[in-house]
């Protein structure tokens, strides 16, 4: 960074590379673009991050980013509460969503346990999946964590419950991509989709 | 500074998190250099050379350099394809991981750890009736590499050997003493733990095979480790601890 830049600036360059994928140089530009040519763009964004930081929260049946109490997901009279559907972030229920599949309802850990990180089970909200679990209603649990290590031990901790609660748990599939080829697949992937295999 | 190259090490992955933009930070357990931690660059991109490789329990050949401090993972390829880790075993598995994490100290090398991790997650695989027995074998063997090992053959006091229908006062700080009047009046105290030695006999020759040496093996070998980790707790006895109500209904105690 330039000796003879504002402290001002500089704030602002700063500030912008709490973003994922930000560094100095994007920053920089990102600042001189708004400074530069659209000042009416930046007022736009202090406004809409202001507002959605001050009134966004979670939704308190599913812990999804909500400006409601309850979002509008789960107060749709449509959706099937029998099936719940368990996600690690807010961007896998946009991701399922797009699917149009799915018609129940989500409930959104914000994360995996993790030991190592030192996040237990409460950190990722599973008290409140507990009682949701105990109230009933629930048939059927889908559990899409990520199919990583931590995200294996959250899905084996909730089928535990569930099936304390008489609840069907079951793991989404792995495997072959749609539309992939086996050759150019990792060997990972690859045994799992093996023994992960249905009948026909 | 000179520039450390180390080539095609056998090696696990103990922990993983994300570092910078689109990269990981590996925690590793490696044959020859001990625990260690490197970068791996771009390990996060859809694209990546690594993709689906560094995960934990993964028996793995890795290469990597290194400046003083972090390294920089090179080559990354399968040793052998292990069966998964899924279930109980799965959480057996992240205990382990813990238990190294905290005890075993970065760039100290030491064969027997890595032996006994191999040999841990190998039993771990087999399922579920036995983790528990692999577990308490598996501290065991990692307080003798770290240089606690336990005095289980002998009564520390008269030098006799163990004998199987006694009681023993375990010290923490010396080891099985035989209990007097064979103590089953002795109240608990701290620092001791009150065992058979029957139990203390099978956990010194690794055949864990009754509920109740497994439960008093699990007493001992708490206390022991206990004394190492200090007041900090091992989070990955959340993993089981919020289920025992459950797992008591099916008559069977959870792992570590």
């Amino acid at each position: 960074m330039k000796v003879n830049e504002s402290p001002l600036i500089r704030q602002l360059v700063e500030a912008f590379q709490c973003l994922p994928g930000v560094g100095p140089k994007s920053a920089q530009r990102m600042s001189y673009h708004l400074l530069e040519r659209d000042r009416e763009g930046g007022r736009r964004i202090v406004e809409a991050l202001a507002e959605a930081i001050e009134k966004v929260g979670r939704c308190g049946r599913c812990r999804t980013l909500s400006e409601a109490e309850v979002c509008a997901i789960c107060s749709d009279p449509g959706r099937d509460p029998a099936q719940l559907c368990i996600l690690e972030t807010p961007a896998d229920v946009l991701a399922v969503e797009q699917t149009t599949s799915y018609k129940g309802l989500y409930f959104v850990l914000m994360g995996h346990l993790s030991p190592l990180d030192g996040i237990t089970p409460e950190d990722i909200g599973l008290d409140l999946l507990a009682r949701r679990f105990a109230a009933g209603g629930v048939r059927e649990v889908i559990i899409a964590t990520n199919p990583t290590v931590e995200g294996e031990a959250t899905a084996h901790y909730i089928a535990e419950m569930a099936r304390e609660h008489a609840i069907k748990p079951s793991r989404i599939a792995f495997g072959v991509p749609f539309g992939g080829e086996l050759e150019y697949l990792d060997s990972g992937t690859l045994s799992h989709a093996i023994l992960g295999r249905r009948e026909l | 500074m000179q520039t450390l190259r180390v080539d095609r090490q056998p090696a696990y992955v103990l922990h993983r998190r994300p570092y910078r933009n689109n990269s990981l930070l590996l925690e590793l357990l490696t044959r020859d250099h001990g625990r260690v931690a490197v970068v791996a660059r771009g390990a996060r991109q859809p694209r990546s050379r690594y993709h689906g490789l560094l995960v934990q329990f993964q028996p793995l050949l890795v290469s990597w350099s290194c400046k003083g401090g972090l390294g920089a993972l090179g080559q990354a390829e399968i040793h052998w394809t292990a069966r998964r880790l899924q279930g109980e075993s799965l959480a057996c598995g992240l205990y382990v991981n813990e238990l190294l994490m905290r005890l075993v100290h970065r760039d100290d090398p030491c064969l027997a750890i890595f032996q006994l991790y191999t040999s841990v997650l190998a039993r771990l695989e087999n399922g579920q009736a036995d983790n528990e027995a692999a577990l308490r074998l598996c501290e065991r063997d990692l307080l003798q590499a770290l240089g606690y090992g336990m005095a289980l053959d002998h009564d520390v006091e008269n030098g006799e050997a163990i004998r199987p229908e006694c009681v023993y006062n375990y010290f923490l700080d010396k080891g099985p003493v035989l209990a007097s009047g064979n103590g089953v009046t002795d109240t608990p105290r701290a620092g001791v733990v009150q065992l058979k030695g029957s139990s203390l006999n099978a956990l010194a020759q690794g055949r864990l095979d009754d509920r109740e040496a497994l439960k008093e093996a699990k007493r001992l070998t708490r206390m022991t480790l206990g004394k190492l980790l200090g007041n900090k707790p091992l989070n990955s006895r959340s993993l089981f601890r919020e289920r025992q109500g459950a797992v008591r209904k099916r008559a069977s105690t959870p792992g570590p």
